[in-house]
């Protein structure tokens, strides 16, 4: 360990007193509630569950009236507690992927305006400042409307939205470290600059990111669940939250479980996500104000 | 029952024999509740509500069907004639369409002294001009208009038109886009934007339109049927989804509102003591198979499909089970209703699952196609139906594409689509079915042909007989549901509610609304 990521550590360490003063158990619940759906998703195929495509015994039973559909059944006699888990498996999908691109393609262009400043950055500023001024909400219907509905369209709008949230935050965590004294170290050794970004800033930058994309996570998964909602998002018959709760809105008066049901596993785990984000990024002492 | 159907079968060989008409529409029925009774008033805004909209305001682009377009287009042109209840033709702007030579040249007379709301006479002239229009290569209508093969203006108020081949269902094409005359000065004077401000001889004149949101009119003060219409005003809103359109109705918001059937909204309607409008036609919404693209294009397949479905099912789960379904495409006091002339659904899955194998033995497979539908109610239905097949038969993937309905409609027209709705109603059904189905016809969209149903309808088409065209129809029907070029999805038309202030609406044909001499009680 470099006396620098001790340095980080340390400062890490002072500011542990701030995230204790928030509940912990809600944070383990919150985990404890993610490690289910992570689980449940992962090995959907392998659990009892029906065909969340199928008709399971009719249209509308209602939830926790039986004990071989315990959340009932959607307007299509699916079950819901199927699709609930195979709907987490499409939500969690493309909320990885898209921040894996966001990550990857964000985090490398954040890192070159960050480092070389000058003309990049702020070419590299101008483009991030005006993808993050336009409604993402509008952008992401721009997109359907271009490529069609389907999951394609999903992920590149949500990589498209989660890109310049990563790009400030690459940048902003590299200018943070440009200017100390290991990295003039480097260069003044005559490092080039491709073994300084990758060998000295890019450690440092990554486990604030890793962090911050907690809090992403939960506003992707809410942006998937708008636009399936919307009918650009996920292709029927695989379920989606967003489209659960899209097909169910026009019973609300007669029907309401079907639209509250998914409604609120998708609050409990959009909740869940930015109480672990949070007490990430605390941790990891990424606090907005110093970015 | 069966005696019942004889009388009535009679009572219409009757009718038909006197007038040309077929009695395959049934009445508009009213819910308990009615509007008010009296002496029309004059004055005050009919606000009304609808679900659609369509490409622009020139007929020659559009079809005029309550479920497409027919209601925001009939206040400006009105129509020649219009078909009742029972069938039968009433005179609108047209006072007498006659046949002497069994359908192939026709004599239409019109009203004295009809005007365009620009001022111009509705003469035989105009009438000339118009259907020289329709059949002209950009018309959408040539498939009526190109029927007529040579036009006489005899004199100012009548037109002689010669026909290509018999065709004694000609008068009831007068009730549709090729029904709705224009202005020609205006049509010669304003060119491409006649679509956006089109004159025609109607109620009311058009004041401004908002595509895909709204529709201003303004009283016609030159209307041939005066004293109507009785309102100085009528504005429609659009409002795409059936359930949020009937809590704006509810709030108060409009006078009437008309819209797809099912979605229960309707019942909930009804039952709050709303009147409510149902048209009853045969056929519905119908769902196309493109008879020229694999898979559909092999009957095993079309007819596996359609046995592996369950109407009933697919209405309790689209609509709670609020829609009218059918395996036929006449309703039973039809004089065309034949008890064996089914729809094949629900059959034996075995033999299903064997159709399919025998197709996949001989393609491969497994065999996959798409139905494309709309977003909204219609989607339900798609789903619930390619559920049933999904989880009935083994072999088969057949896939649901959510896309516009710019995009539908363009599938349909480039012949890309596999499986497609398509709302397949009508006043005649030798007419309808003769178009949509007949080898290369113009709305033949499933591209479909057979010989025997041509030959059924082109016999049925020269006689004015009610016995020979139910005859020609069941004869028809026996080759069409070997084939299944088509199938029911629903029996779901459009239904309109009224409010207890509004009187003097009624529907005809398949919801068409007589908005001329609506009236408000309290304007």
């Amino acid at each position: 360990m470099t006396t620098v990521e001790q340095e980080a550590v340390a400062a890490a360490d002072t500011e542990l007193p701030r995230s204790r003063r928030g509940p912990a158990f809600l944070v383990w619940i919150a985990v404890a509630w993610l490690a289910l759906l992570v689980l449940a998703a992962l090995f959907a195929p392998l659990l009892p569950l029906a065909d969340p495509a199928q008709d399971v015994g009719g249209p509308r039973q209602p939830p926790f009236a039986s004990l071989a559909e315990p959340l009932g059944t959607d307007g299509l006699g699916r079950s819901v507690l199927s699709r609930l888990v195979y709907g987490a498996r499409a939500s969690l999908q493309v909320g990885v992927l898209a921040i894996l691109v966001g990550l990857l393609l964000g985090g490398l262009i954040g890192l070159l305006a960050g480092y070389f400043r000058k003309a990049v950055d702020f070419v590299i500023g101008v483009v991030t400042d005006a993808l993050l001024a336009f409604p993402g909400l509008v952008l992401l219907l721009a997109i359907g409307a271009v490529l069609g509905p389907g999951l394609p369209t999903v992920i590149i709008g949500l990589a498209a939205l989660s890109l310049p949230m990563y790009v400030r935050m690459t940048r902003a965590n590299t200018l943070r470290f440009t200017e100390r004294e290991f990295v003039q170290a480097a260069r003044l050794t005559g490092a080039p600059a491709s073994r300084i970004i990758t060998r000295e800033i890019l450690p440092n930058v990554i486990p604030p990111l890793l962090a911050y994309s907690v809090v992403v996570m939960a506003s992707l998964i809410t942006a998937e669940a708008a636009i399936s909602y919307l009918g650009i998002g996920i292709m029927p018959p695989t379920p989606s939250w967003g489209a659960m709760i899209a097909d169910g809105q026009f019973e609300l008066a007669r029907n309401p479980q079907l639209v509250f049901v998914p409604a609120v596993v998708l609050a409990l785990t959009v909740f869940a996500f930015s109480v672990v984000g949070d007490w990430g990024r605390a941790r990891l002492d990424v606090g907005g104000a110093k970015v | 029952m069966g005696s019942r159907r004889t009388r009535r079968l009679q009572g219409v060989a009757l009718a038909a024999a006197a007038c040309l008409a077929l009695a395959a529409c049934g009445g508009a029925s009213g819910g308990a509740a009615q509007g008010p009774t009296g002496e029309p008033q004059p004055g005050g805004t009919i606000r009304m509500l609808m679900n659609y909209d369509g490409p622009d305001l020139d007929p020659i682009h559009t079809t005029v069907a309550a479920t497409a377009f027919g209601n925001q287009l009939l206040p400006i042109f009105d129509t020649l004639i219009r078909v009742d209840a029972q069938g039968t033709i009433t005179p609108r702007i047209a006072t007498a369409v006659t046949t002497t030579d069994g359908g192939t040249t026709w004599t239409v007379k019109l009203r004295d002294g009809v005007k365009f709301s620009d001022g111009t006479p509705f003469d035989a002239a105009a009438l000339k001009f118009n259907w020289e229009r329709d059949a002209e290569p950009e018309s959408g209508q040539t498939s009526d208009a190109r029927q007529i093969t040579a036009m006489t203006v005899v004199d100012p108020t009548t037109l002689q038109a010669t026909l290509a081949s018999p065709n004694t269902s000609f008068p009831y094409l007068l009730q549709g886009p090729i029904g709705m005359i224009g202005s020609p000065t205006a049509i010669q004077t304003k060119g491409d934007q006649y679509s956006v401000a089109p004159v025609g001889a109607g109620p009311f004149v058009l004041d401004k339109r908002v595509p895909g949101s709204s529709y201003s009119y303004k009283k016609n003060p030159g209307y041939w049927d005066a004293p109507r219409p009785y309102a100085d005003a009528l504005e429609i809103r659009l409002i795409p989804e059936t359930a949020q359109m009937a809590s704006s109705f509810q709030a108060g918001e409009a006078d009437l509102m008309s819209g797809p059937t099912g979605a229960a909204v309707w019942r909930q309607t009804e039952e709050q003591g709303t009147r409510v409008l149902k048209p009853v036609t045969f056929g519905g919404n119908a769902v196309w198979f493109n008879t020229t693209r694999a898979p559909v294009d092999d009957v095993r397949v079309r007819r596996a499909l359609v046995m592996a479905m369950d109407p009933q099912d697919a209405n309790d789960k689209a609509d709670e089970g609020a829609a009218t379904v059918s395996d036929n495409i006449f309703p039973q006091d039809s004089p065309y209703f034949d008890p064996a002339a089914r729809i094949p659904y629900n059959g034996d899955l075995a033999q299903a699952q064997a159709l399919i194998d025998s197709y996949v033995a001989e393609k491969g497979g497994p065999v996959t196609l798409t139905w494309l539908t709309t977003e909204g109610n219609n989607r339900r239905w798609v789903e619930a139906y390619a559920q049933q097949v999904n989880q009935k038969l083994e072999n088969v993937d057949f896939k649901v594409e959510v896309v516009t309905t710019a995009l539908a409609l363009q599938s349909f027209y480039d012949d890309s689509f596999q499986v497609l709705g398509s709302s397949f109603i009508g006043v005649d059904p030798v007419l309808q079915m003769n178009q949509r189905l007949a080898c290369g016809s113009g709305r033949n969209n499933a591209n479909y042909c057979n010989q025997e149903v041509d030959a059924a309808f082109k016999q049925a088409l020269r006689s004015p007989d009610q016995a020979t065209r139910v005859d020609a129809v069941k004869k028809a029907q026996e080759a069409l549901w070997k084939d299944v070029p088509f199938f029911l999805q629903s029996r779901a038309i459009n239904y309109t509610a009224t409010s207890e202030n509004l009187g003097g609406v009624d529907s005809f044909a398949e919801g068409l609304l007589t908005l001329d001499s609506a009236w408000l009680a309290t304007p």
